[in-house]
């Protein structure tokens, strides 16, 4: 087996050190290789244990004002929720035994941190153990802008108010190049990876993210990858890495794809990029987390036997991928979760945000789980 | 089956020495479900490479419902409908020309089974097809629909096939095959032909010099035997007959009808991408020399899953269809519409060589593409606008 991943290579990834030219060449290999590689990686990692987490997604507006070229869920004067009405959202999530809610919208022109505070704080005093799993680091960067406060003192703020982590989103390509074509106004690499670090050092986890599929290079996907490492090994504060593919529909970016006879990535491409994610982050980074959402239950599912070790969340709602042309629904029960699961030969079990209360069942290794 | 899979040692030479002469055993084929599925994936892709080489092939067609009225009473279905519509042959021909101007080589025709519609209504249906659009492939009826209309017009199911035959069908459906298991028949389509009636009326077909497809709807209330037997059902069709084009292994979608109710309530759902693989792979390795193509169907798979399912011995990806009101009806969730642009860049992302097809599997020349249309889905009201 492995007869055409070289040894060196495998060494190196089972130290954690993982090159870009490991990477690059492991896109090359028979691709079934590079699974049954990345599937021995997860199964030293985490063992047979498949997570997910019930959750409910809240955008609680479509309003922003940023430019990205690939988003089809902005609009510019799109209905905010109140925090009223949030609340009744997380009621609902609460009702269906949500662990956690995750709350994101766009940029609003004139909204503070204050408005993010109050969020957390509302829910926090209504239902202290909800996780709140929120912000992105473009929306905590942008109002910090507002309130005219440091980064880090936004951070600290949002952490006494009870965020508990931040999703890693807005991430999509960490490269100025493509960013400049995609999302010219949004946060650069450097700044991304500096909120996440802040993040990290004032006690707030986050996952990590990347949108593939559209402008960029293989090697600037290898490359994105590596920078997620890097602030994995200094701050060890990244819970999953979640890749998630290009939905190029109803959106200028996606648009000019499919006019060029480009379209979303095929099932091959997702799946390599899953594998090869595991294997980069293999040591640093032990959740490798397949959407369901942008992948497709079956192939989410079959993604398990090539690196994947979690299905993300129930959601109960979503509106992102679902403008640009998603059509994989909004929701999924836990029994279906478990029914993917079984369907795999693993072993379902919920999980909280943090990735808590389910190490004990992960066969192989003990799981390193960041803990603040 | 629901996919489960234990380390073993590698694939038995006896079982792939059997597998490439044609004569996959049925124990063979259990033994290879239960080993690494990447073996399996493989073999199945080896075989496939053997057979048809690197060309994936696709066809430009449309579906078109004659009728979602029936009086059958299959569990399965979400799309049969008490007060429905039946088709006139005007709208019929209206929507062939559609599919004409839209680049179609192929229509696929059927509906349900209903008194209004016997053997008259569906040899003029063909006939004015076939004078209108000479050079379009015509797929059409089930077997089902065949028996039912035979019946209706009194007439045996041999007369009724060669007649359709003289009125210029090209290719009969292997639909409502469902699963070859009376067992299985009894629950999930009480009034629908037996596994006989099945076979009998689609080895007729073949001597009447009408070709057919085959498919299996799988992922109900039938065990992994039946599964396996249905396919070994089809391959003993074929060595008689050799008149099956491909194999279409189509998932069954558990929403919106009473069988697939009665699976959900119970903690079942639909299939796992891993199992849809599974037997995608092990009817490519039971089928191998028999029958050569089998096809991966984004409808029901979705078009990521039914692109991989192109490493695991499928080798055609079905139609671009414009239209699929049956599995839309019970939660197919897939679109109804794939552009050609769209199944090249599927094929391509495979490293394989895309080739457009008609129904019999004969290649189709340049200049038949259809145009691009952005939305999957909002074909139907684009296909007028055409230039």
């Amino acid at each position: 087996m492995n007869s055409k991943i070289p040894e060196d290579l495998i060494e190196r990834a089972h130290q954690g050190k993982s090159t870009k030219e490991d990477a690059l060449l492991l896109l090359e290999v028979p691709p079934f290789e590079l699974f049954r590689f990345a599937d021995e990686l997860r199964d030293l990692a985490v063992g047979d244990t498949v997570t997910y987490v019930v959750n409910r997604n809240i955008n609680f507006t479509s309003r922003c004002v940023g430019t990205c070229g690939f988003c089809a869920f902005r609009t510019n004067n799109g209905k905010v929720l109140s925090i009223e009405e949030i609340m009744e959202k997380v009621r609902e999530a609460e009702k269906a035994n949500a662990t956690e809610v995750c709350i994101q919208g766009g940029l609003l022109p004139d909204v503070g941190l204050d408005f993010y505070q109050g969020i957390a704080e509302a829910i926090k005093a209504e239902f202290p153990e909800m996780h709140i799993h929120s912000f992105s680091p473009m929306e905590v960067y942008h109002a910090s802008r507002i309130s005219e406060i440091p980064v880090k003192e936004a951070l600290r703020r949002l952490k006494r108010s009870g965020l508990d982590t931040m999703p890693g989103t807005a991430a999509e390509i960490l490269s100025d190049r493509v960013r400049k074509i995609i999302c010219p106004s949004k946060i650069k690499t450097a700044e991304w990876v500096e909120v996440v670090r802040q993040a990290h050092a004032a006690g707030i986890p986050t996952t990590a993210t990347m949108m593939y599929g559209h402008v960029e290079t293989p090697a600037e996907r290898i490359d994105h990858m590596l920078i997620i490492r890097e602030i994995q090994k200094e701050t060890g504060g990244i819970t999953e890495f979640v890749p998630l593919p290009f939905m190029p529909y109803n959106n200028p970016v996606g648009e000019k794809m499919i006019r060029e006879g480009r379209y979303a990535t095929p099932g091959l491409e997702d799946l390599k990029i899953y594998a090869v994610s595991r294997v980069l982050f293999h040591g640093h980074v032990d959740n490798i987390q397949a959407s369901w959402v942008k992948l497709g239950k079956k192939l989410a599912q079959f993604s398990l036997h090539c690196g994947t070790n979690d299905l993300g969340g129930t959601l109960m709602e979503e509106s992102i991928s679902r403008s640009a042309g998603a059509c994989h629904g909004e929701m999924i029960t836990v029994d279906e979760l478990e029914w993917m699961i079984h369907g795999a030969g693993r072993i379902p079990k919920e999980r909280t945000t943090l990735y808590r209360g389910v190490h004990e069942l992960a066969s192989g290794s003990a799981r390193r789980i960041p803990s603040f | 089956m629901n996919g489960m899979y234990v380390k073993k040692p590698a694939i038995p030479d006896d079982v792939i020495e059997r597998a490439q002469q044609g004569k996959c055993t049925k124990e063979d084929a259990l033994l290879l479900l239960e080993g690494n599925p990447f073996e399996l994936f493989e073999l199945a892709n080896e075989l496939r490479a053997s057979t048809v080489g690197d060309v994936v092939s696709y066809v430009v067609n449309r579906n078109i419902y004659i009728t979602n009225k029936c009086v059958g009473t299959c569990g399965f279905c979400a799309y049969r409908a008490e007060e429905g519509y039946i088709l006139s042959v005007e709208e019929i021909l209206k929507k062939t020309e559609e599919a004409r101007e839209a680049g179609a080589v192929e229509v696929c025709v059927q509906g349900g089974y209903t008194p209004e519609a016997d053997m008259e209504f569906y040899l003029e249906i063909i006939e004015s097809i076939k004078s209108g659009f000479p050079d379009i492939c015509i797929h059409a009826l089930s077997p089902m629909e065949v028996n039912y209309a035979a019946g209706l017009s009194g007439m045996s199911v041999e007369d009724a096939l060669r007649k359709l035959k003289k009125s210029g069908l090209d290719s009969l459906t292997g639909t409502s095959a469902e699963i070859l298991s009376d067992r299985v028949r009894k629950i999930i389509c009480p009034g629908k032909i037996t596994t006989q009636q099945w076979i009998d009326t689609v080895t007729a077909a073949h001597r009447a010099g009408i070709s057919t497809n085959s498919t299996i709807m799988y992922g109900h209330v039938e065990t992994l035997e039946e599964r396996l037997d249905h396919v070994f059902t089809i391959r003993e069709i074929q060595k008689e007959t050799g008149g099956i084009s491909e194999l279409i292994p189509m998932s069954f979608l558990p929403y919106n009808n009473p069988i697939g109710e009665k699976m959900l309530a119970s903690g079942k759902f639909t299939t796992t991408g891993l199992e849809d693989l599974q037997l995608i792979a092990i009817s490519r390795i039971i089928l191998h020399t028999h029958v050569n193509n089998i096809q991966a169907t984004w409808v029901k798979l979705g078009k990521k899953l039914a692109q991989f399912a192109l490493q695991c011995g499928a080798n055609d990806l079905g139609g671009t269809l414009m239209e699929d009101q049956i599995s839309t009806a019970s939660g197919g969730s897939y679109g109804e519409y794939v552009s050609p642009a769209e199944f090249e860049w599927m094929i391509k992302g495979a490293g394989r060589v895309p080739m457009q097809r008609d129904t019999l599997y004969r290649k189709v020349g340049p200049g038949l593409s259809v145009r691009e249309g952005l939305l999957p889905g909002y074909v139907i009201s684009k296909m007028g606008s055409k230039e």
